[in-house]
């Protein structure tokens, strides 16, 4: 199958019938989809990060570059993009929808045109945001997470916000359903269900907590919307509501949320680790199962948000007893990803620095994550910079790592072109420096009780705050060269190889970039690819 | 799924206006007008824990801590009452020498053995020597009840649960003086005993009624008892898990139909393949 690329046009030159935008916007190619996202995830993974250092940079000397008001705003805005613009969609929309149906064998996914329609929704969602922050009447400034009675009361743009999230959720629900039939669908002939790569796997998983965890979120916005124009008590003590009840609904999708961001990048490092470490992956079935474990499990663990904020003492210690289970499951995949490499001839290629590293970053989000679940420690470091802290561990550790580990695993073969080692590797070096002098600083400034979320702090705190923005600016830079040194592939890079790493699942079969069906002929898969 | 979420929205916007028709003022006429310096009319007259007769004047003989309860409360006066017993073991103080409690059920259909079932629950988590005298459970008809009520300022409301009203520690002299007003300092979730009472200020505000000084009430607004469940809300869950049971029955639904094979439905991983 090697270099038969010259003699199939890929999917760049096959347009179909529309030109331009248009045979973007309008194509139901998998991989056209796929691309979108990535640029949008991508856009407002950068618009994210600037916010973010924007933050900081307020945070070494409050009130010197803005104002408390802009503050809030700019941490709410923050974190509305970099949640529900970027790490939810993530991973699945851009990588899933690249990879998924050509990992399977498949042409494409089960609903091509439902697919676009979910691009198209993610547009609208996403359009409806920009304006909640553009509009005269102010950027939300309620935090990402809307709690009521704030943003039923706050004057803000907080209910364009609010309806353009839930907006995004129908995206969400309709990729999930459409990733779950493709993976029921439409496997190729040998492709049993333990064949599967485990990233079909864990967006098999991702797709089920998207269809049955979305609608509580979307439910419990029009409620915040309701409240807002129609004056709707659901939320509201005086009216028969209770404001509880809306940390309850919220969490009940945001927590399994936390999953649907994480699992597609654990089965991404499941991909890459195994490639470069030339070693099957260790357990399989384990590691399958786990993601399964892990979506299940997450669902009753939200009440770990709320500890503090009224719940009985049974409730809490099942909710704290429950928050301890996921850690097995997750505990099996990193046991997993290490043995792996066990007695492997390890290639330290960009890709699995970026993997390791999210083994690293993601054992350290986790392990925090066991201390703040259990319910002592919790009510000490409750809403302070050690929860900031453990959750940027886990998201940007995680779920942003893997989105770098992917970017470079599957640059060459979808974009056809190789890009250069050595400052991906500096950059990946920067990056993981400045990220770790920024967020492991937080976990010792929430220690020392700096609560999250605050203006302005007592000078003891002074020290951290520098050195945490310090570490901002040396992230910034580490991820400026990583970008820069892709953007720079993207023109000048040498054209790729189909399989430049030695990958054994179907994509590394088919040329750089894929034809428009992405197989000549069905494939079939005679060995076991792990 | 546009047009079921549209028809749900109707129907939680119709369900949510039912539920808060008429809300407004509900509970409009409880509350709490604090009169700090009043005076309590010492010849009110109620019935003790043993039934008896007793004239407000002969428990008024020390500072008194007086607080307003209906018995068969399930909600914050327990919770009020426990925090007083706390407090009692935690203050210097030697209660029924220094001071005495008293508390007076606004419920008129409470009886005597309400009273002393009340009193044996919370003198019982007192560990430290607690005369019978000490702390007095009176009952009394509506009369009495409404000159009492009306002298310190509370006003409460009979609801279908019981009743809300505000919970509230009224200091009096022993010449039958207001002198203050202490609100709950604040509600601690989580404790077993949640209503906390500063020791020092309750020593300080019982030391200022045995000098028949007024004082200004400390701090906050009084915490009030009411049913924590609104009406409305029980309709509103049993909406979230019909809601919820059809989402879970058509997720179901899907995986089934898609476990199920039929012709032309692809070859799903199998190992026979026609081509």
């Amino acid at each position: 199958m090697e270099n038969n690329g010259s003699r199939e046009v890929s999917f760049y030159h096959d347009t179909g019938k529309h030109h331009g935008i248009l045979a973007w916007l309008l194509s139901t190619d998998h991989k056209r989809i796929g691309l979108q996202y990535l640029a949008a995830i991508v856009l407002f993974f950068l618009v994210g990060v600037s916010l973010g250092v924007l933050i900081r940079l307020s945070l070494i000397s409050p009130g010197t570059f803005m104002g408390a008001e802009t503050y809030n705003r700019l941490f709410s805005v923050h974190g509305i993009i970099m949640i529900f613009l970027f790490i939810i969609p993530g991973l699945p929309v851009a990588f899933g929808n690249f990879f998924l149906p050509i990992m399977l064998g498949a042409r494409d996914v089960a609903f091509p045109r439902l697919n676009r329609f979910t691009w198209w929704i993610y547009l609208t969602g996403a359009t409806i945001i920009a304006l909640s922050v553009l509009l005269p009447g102010g950027a939300p400034d309620t935090g990402w997470t809307f709690y009521a009675p704030y943003s039923i009361e706050v004057k803000a743009n907080v209910g364009l916000a609010v309806f353009g999230v839930f907006v995004l959720g129908f995206s969400s629900i309709l990729t999930g359903l459409n990733f779950v039939t493709t993976i029921h669908r439409l496997r190729a002939p040998g492709m049993t269900w333990f064949r599967m790569p485990i990233f079909a796997w864990t967006l098999y998983a991702t797709g089920w907590v998207q269809m049955l965890a979305t609608p509580v979120l979307a439910i419990t916005l029009i409620f915040i919307v309701l409240g807002r124009v129609f004056g709707v008590g659901f939320f509201d003590p005086s009216k028969g509501g209770d404001p509880i009840l809306y940390e309850h609904l919220f969490w009940t999708y945001s927590h399994p949320a936390v999953y649907i961001m994480v699992l597609p990048a654990m089965g991404i490092i499941s991909e890459v680790i195994p490639v470069f470490a030339r070693h099957r992956i260790f357990g399989y079935k384990a590691v399958a199962y786990s993601a399964l474990g892990i979506a299940i499990v997450g669902y009753f663990v939200w009440g770990h948000h709320m500890f503090t904020s009224g719940m009985s003492d049974t409730s809490r210690a099942i909710f704290s007893f429950i928050t301890f289970l996921v850690a097995v499951p997750s505990g099996i995949k990193i046991f997993n990803w290490v043995s792996t490499m066990y007695k492997g001839s390890i290639v330290m290629n960009s890709p699995f620095l970026f993997a390791v590293s999210f083994i690293f970053l993601f054992s350290i989000g986790g392990l925090t994550g066991l201390i703040i679940g259990s319910l002592a420690p919790n009510l000490h470091l409750h809403g302070t910079y050690f929860i900031v802290g453990h959750f940027h561990y886990v998201m940007f550790g995680g779920a942003g790592f893997a989105l770098l580990t992917a970017l470079h695993y599957w640059f060459p073969k979808m974009f056809g072109k190789m890009y250069s080692e050595r400052p991906a590797k500096i950059g990946w070096l920067i990056l993981f420096i400045g990220f770790n002098l920024l967020y492991f600083t937080m976990f010792i400034l929430g220690y020392n009780g700096m609560p999250r979320r605050y203006f302005d702090y007592p000078p003891r705190y002074h020290t951290g705050h520098v050195l945490s923005t310090i570490g901002s600016w040396i992230l910034a830079v580490g991820l400026i060269i990583i970008f820069a040194n892709l953007i720079r592939a993207l023109f000048k890079g040498e054209k790729a190889p189909s399989n430049p790493w030695g990958g054994g699942s179907f994509e590394w079969q088919i040329p750089s970039p894929p034809p428009h069906e992405n197989f000549k002929e069905r494939p079939v898969l005679k060995d076991n690819g792990h | 799924m546009i047009k079921v979420t549209s028809r749900l929205i109707i129907a939680m916007t119709l369900l949510a206006a039912a539920a808060a028709w008429g809300q407004p003022g509900l509970y409009g006429t409880a509350g709490l007008d604090e009169k700090p310096g009043g005076r309590i009319p010492l010849d009110l007259t109620f019935y003790d824990e043993n039934g008896e007769n007793i004239e407000l004047r002969e428990v008024l003989d020390k500072p008194v801590i007086l607080t307003l309860v209906y018995l068969d409360c399930s909600h914050m006066c327990p919770q009020v009452l426990s925090g007083l017993a706390t407090a009692v073991d935690a203050m210097q103080l030697t209660p029924g020498k220094d001071y005495r409690l008293v508390t007076v059920s606004f419920d008129e259909s409470d009886t005597p053995v309400d009273a002393r079932n009340g009193k044996a629950n919370y003198t019982t988590s007192i560990t430290r020597h607690f005369p019978e005298d000490a702390w007095k459970f009176l009952t009394g008809d509506r009369e009495n009840i409404r000159r009492i009520t009306e002298a310190v300022g509370i006003r409460f409301k009979k609801m279908d649960h019981g009743f809300v009203h505000p919970e509230v520690l009224i200091f009096i002299s022993p010449e039958g003086k207001i002198t203050e007003y202490m609100n709950v300092p604040k509600y601690n979730y989580g404790l077993a005993y949640p209503v906390v009472f500063s020791t020092m200020e309750m020593q300080m505000a019982i030391g200022e009624a045995a000098g028949n000084e007024v004082s200004a009430t400390r701090a906050g607004t009084p915490l009030y008892c009411f049913l924590h469940e609104p009406p409305g809300q029980a309709k509103f869950f049993s909406l979230m898990k019909v809601v919820g049971i059809i989402t879970l029955i058509s997720l179901a639904a899907l995986y089934v139909l898609l476990k199920s094979t039929g012709k032309g439905r692809g070859i799903n991983g199998k190992e026979t393949d026609g081509e």
